[in-house]
């Protein structure tokens, strides 16, 4: 008796007979993995391929056409004396750190308030935080740009009325304080919303546990807001690391990265050597520390904050 | 229709009839254009139908794209070897990137060499590199002084100015009467490479590639423009925006630009219609340059054109027919950098932004003085480090000979390493 393929023809011999009692074992587990497969196929092809070829890139000099030079570890030594390169380095820590004690505690404080029963038109100061977000960098930071200018800026048009003198807002001394103001205003507001979503999640019955047993406002901030919170924290934590180490637009717009490199990130000087200066192989070692960087810290992260315990 | 561009569209005609190309007469071809600017894009569609006339089988296609995307987009294709278009419209500040390995651009020696006596071939150094010419330039680009002349004027300083020396003292009431002579950027290369160019240097580079950031010559033009700035005779306001509000307060009296910065005027300083004449630049010494040369874009044609000769051809178009020519003057106030198109009438003729004066006049006396430069593959590393070293300079952070020293040792350091 002759069976259909799933070609349509007729066949029957052995192998297929084979074939098809294999698939109707193993259809169960195998449609699953197709069903996900365009994630993989998708993050093989953009995202793994790319890194392992950076990673070859960085063992070479190479313009991005010709023949390519292998340097070894060449690369990497001279990132190591690249005075250029540290001074990116620490301005990204700098931000970071910037991001870690003013953003994330303003985002918390600013949920707290939203989420307290002191506050009206929640909705409106939800908006309001988020637009930031929203709204064009290069747009919201060519008004930065300025607000900030030394002679006419915004700011020191008030400082003068106050009697104080202009500060250089854009100088080296204090571009990256004026980057940072610029992130803060952006980024506090999703972070606001992150907070916000974990503290709507805290049950109220553990605040009510809390009044029974005599915690007052700050014990109940204390034992049951912040531990409560931790998940969210922790998230809220990597993104804004992650985030950090990856900042880019502001400080380009901004500054262009100066002046002196003042303002430059560890992104800034990837494409400065990737792309304007066609040095493919020197930009992809940039990138592939930038990438350990981050994947040390953010394991640092998670396990300080405990996502490695068995028992959550 | 004039009569050069009768000629013009007749050469044109033969070549590509007497040319063999990849593509015969008939077959059809599409010849796609990257640009970055509207008005380049005004430019080639102004000429569009025109060329249509000329070479009906070619259908032009422009694309504009932002400037930075562009040229990422550009390096990309060349990276992959596929999908550069036929033309591109490079800047000169963003070729040395493309000059590195094998350059993706076709040498375009043998195509200029029939109007290298009429075009201004310094203007090629730009993009040229171990002999080979990979762009021709839109735009002569020769730098003059634009000045408010009824500043000017109430001060009792009359114009031209012979040198910079006596352009100093005789600015000396406009300072007093809290107005700033001139404005220089004190964190960028570009007016000091200006007036690094007019002084007689080549640039950061001598014509053999060698690294002179920090020669006498430029150590020199460095001290002396930290010694404008820091007598007052310019001002640094930090920001463009900035720099257009002042002038348009009346509180900058001159600037130094090129002939492009004549559009700019006209866009951002509307209301300074009437109020600004432009000179040569004042010497460094008695009989010295008058003026020197900033900015400029190239025609390139890409290696991975299939058809170059078709690309050529609309170049020659675009470029070398005086009527194009005037059409993209009128655009964009950029100066041909043809020798032949200088003394057209529509270049000479009055402009009623500048108190009717003629730029156009201005730029004819001054374009045999446009200086040579040297670039190469390392003019971006350059330029960075110089910026920095201005920065620095001019902060008081270094001397100007140890802001110079210390970028062209790490000029010298990142080319070594390659």
């Amino acid at each position: 008796m002759a069976s259909v393929s799933i070609g349509g023809g007729t066949s029957n011999t052995d192998e297929e007979r084979g074939l098809r009692a294999w698939w109707s074992r193993s259809q169960r587990k195998v449609v699953p993995y197709v069903f996900i497969s365009p994630f993989y196929i998708l993050f093989i092809v953009f995202s793994v391929g790319p890194l392992i070829y950076a990673l070859y890139l960085s063992m070479h000099r190479w313009p991005g056409t010709g023949s390519m030079r292998h340097v070894g570890l060449g690369n990497y030594t001279y990132l190591a004396g690249d005075p250029v390169f540290l001074k990116s380095l620490w301005n990204t820590v700098y931000y970071a750190i910037g991001a870690f004690l003013f953003i994330l505690p303003l985002a918390l404080l600013l949920a707290l308030l939203i989420n307290s029963t002191l506050i009206r038109l929640k909705s409106l100061f939800r908006i309001g935080y988020f637009l930031p977000i929203l709204t064009s960098t290069v747009a919201a930071t060519l008004i930065f740009l300025m607000i900030f200018n030394n002679q006419f800026g915004l700011i020191n048009q008030g400082l003068a009325l106050l009697g104080i003198p202009a500060l250089k807002w854009l100088d080296e001394e204090l571009v990256k304080i004026s980057v940072l103001a610029v992130a803060t205003w952006r980024y506090a507001g999703i972070n606001v919303l992150y907070f916000l979503t974990g503290l709507q999640s805290i049950p109220p019955d553990l605040y009510e546990a809390a009044q029974v047993d005599g915690a007052g406002t700050w014990a109940q901030f204390r034992y049951v807001t912040i531990p409560q919170l931790r998940p969210i924290a922790l998230f809220v934590g990597v993104v804004t690391m992650i985030g950090s180490f990856q900042f880019f637009a502001e400080p380009l717009i901004l500054a262009n990265g100066g002046p002196n490199d003042a303002s430059l990130t560890l992104a800034n000087y990837l494409y400065r050597m990737g792309f304007t200066h066609a040095k493919l192989g020197y930009g992809s070692a940039i990138g592939w520390v930038l990438a350990l960087i981050i994947f040390g810290l953010s394991f640092i992260q998670l396990y300080l904050f405990g996502a490695f315990r068995k028992d959550d | 229709m004039s009569i050069a561009r009768r000629i013009g569209i007749l050469l044109l005609l033969v070549s590509m009839l007497v040319g063999a190309g990849s593509a015969t007469a008939q077959d059809d071809v599409t010849l796609t254009i990257w640009t970055f600017g509207a008005f380049f894009t005004d430019l080639y569609k102004g000429i569009e139908a025109d060329y249509k006339e000329i070479a009906p089988h070619v259908t032009i296609v422009v694309e504009e794209i932002p400037y930075v995307q562009l040229y990422d987009n550009l390096q990309g294709t060349f990276v992959a070897g596929v999908g550069a278009p036929d033309i591109v419209d490079i800047e000169q500040g963003v070729i040395s990137r493309f000059l590195k390995g094998e350059p993706g651009l076709v040498p375009l020696n043998d195509m200029i060499t029939p109007y290298e006596d009429d075009y201004i071939m310094a203007k090629t150094a730009l993009y040229a590199y171990e002999g080979a010419i990979y762009g021709i330039d839109h735009c002569l680009c020769p730098v003059v002084l634009y000045y408010r002349h009824d500043i000017f004027a109430d001060a009792g300083i009359e114009m031209p100015i012979a040198t910079w020396d006596e352009f100093i003292e005789a600015t000396a009431p406009l300072t007093e009467q809290g107005i700033s002579p001139l404005v220089l950027d004190d964190r960028s290369w570009g007016d000091y490479y200006m007036l690094l160019l007019q002084s007689g240097s080549p640039g950061f580079f001598d014509d053999e590639g060698n690294v002179i950031v920090d020669s006498p010559g430029n150590i020199a033009v460095l001290e002396w423009y930290l010694g404008l700035l820091e007598s007052g005779v310019a001002i640094s306001t930090g920001d463009w925006y900035v720099t257009w509000g002042l002038r348009a307060e009346g509180k900058i009296a001159a600037v130094i630009g090129a002939d492009w910065h004549a559009g700019s005027m006209k866009n951002e300083l509307a209301e300074g219609a009437g109020l600004w004449r432009a000179a040569p630049l004042p010497a460094f010494e008695e009989g010295g340059s008058r003026t020197s040369t900033f900015g400029g874009t190239a025609y390139t044609i890409t290696t991975q054109s299939e058809h170059p000769e078709e690309a050529w051809a609309f170049i020659e178009f675009a470029m070398f027919d005086e009527d194009n020519k005037i059409l993209e003057y009128h655009i964009n106030n950029l100066l041909p950098p043809i020798l032949s198109h200088l003394d057209n009438e529509a270049l000479l003729a009055p402009d009623p932004y500048f108190d009717n004066q003629s730029l156009g006049e201005l730029f004819l006396e001054l374009a045999p003085e446009v200086p040579f430069q040297a670039r190469g593959p390392w003019w971006n590393e350059a330029s960075t480090l110089v910026a920095n070293a201005v920065f620095e300079a001019t902060q008081g952070e270094k001397t100007a000979e140890q802001a110079l020293k210390d970028a062209a040792d790490e000029l010298r350091r990142q080319i070594d390493f390659g």
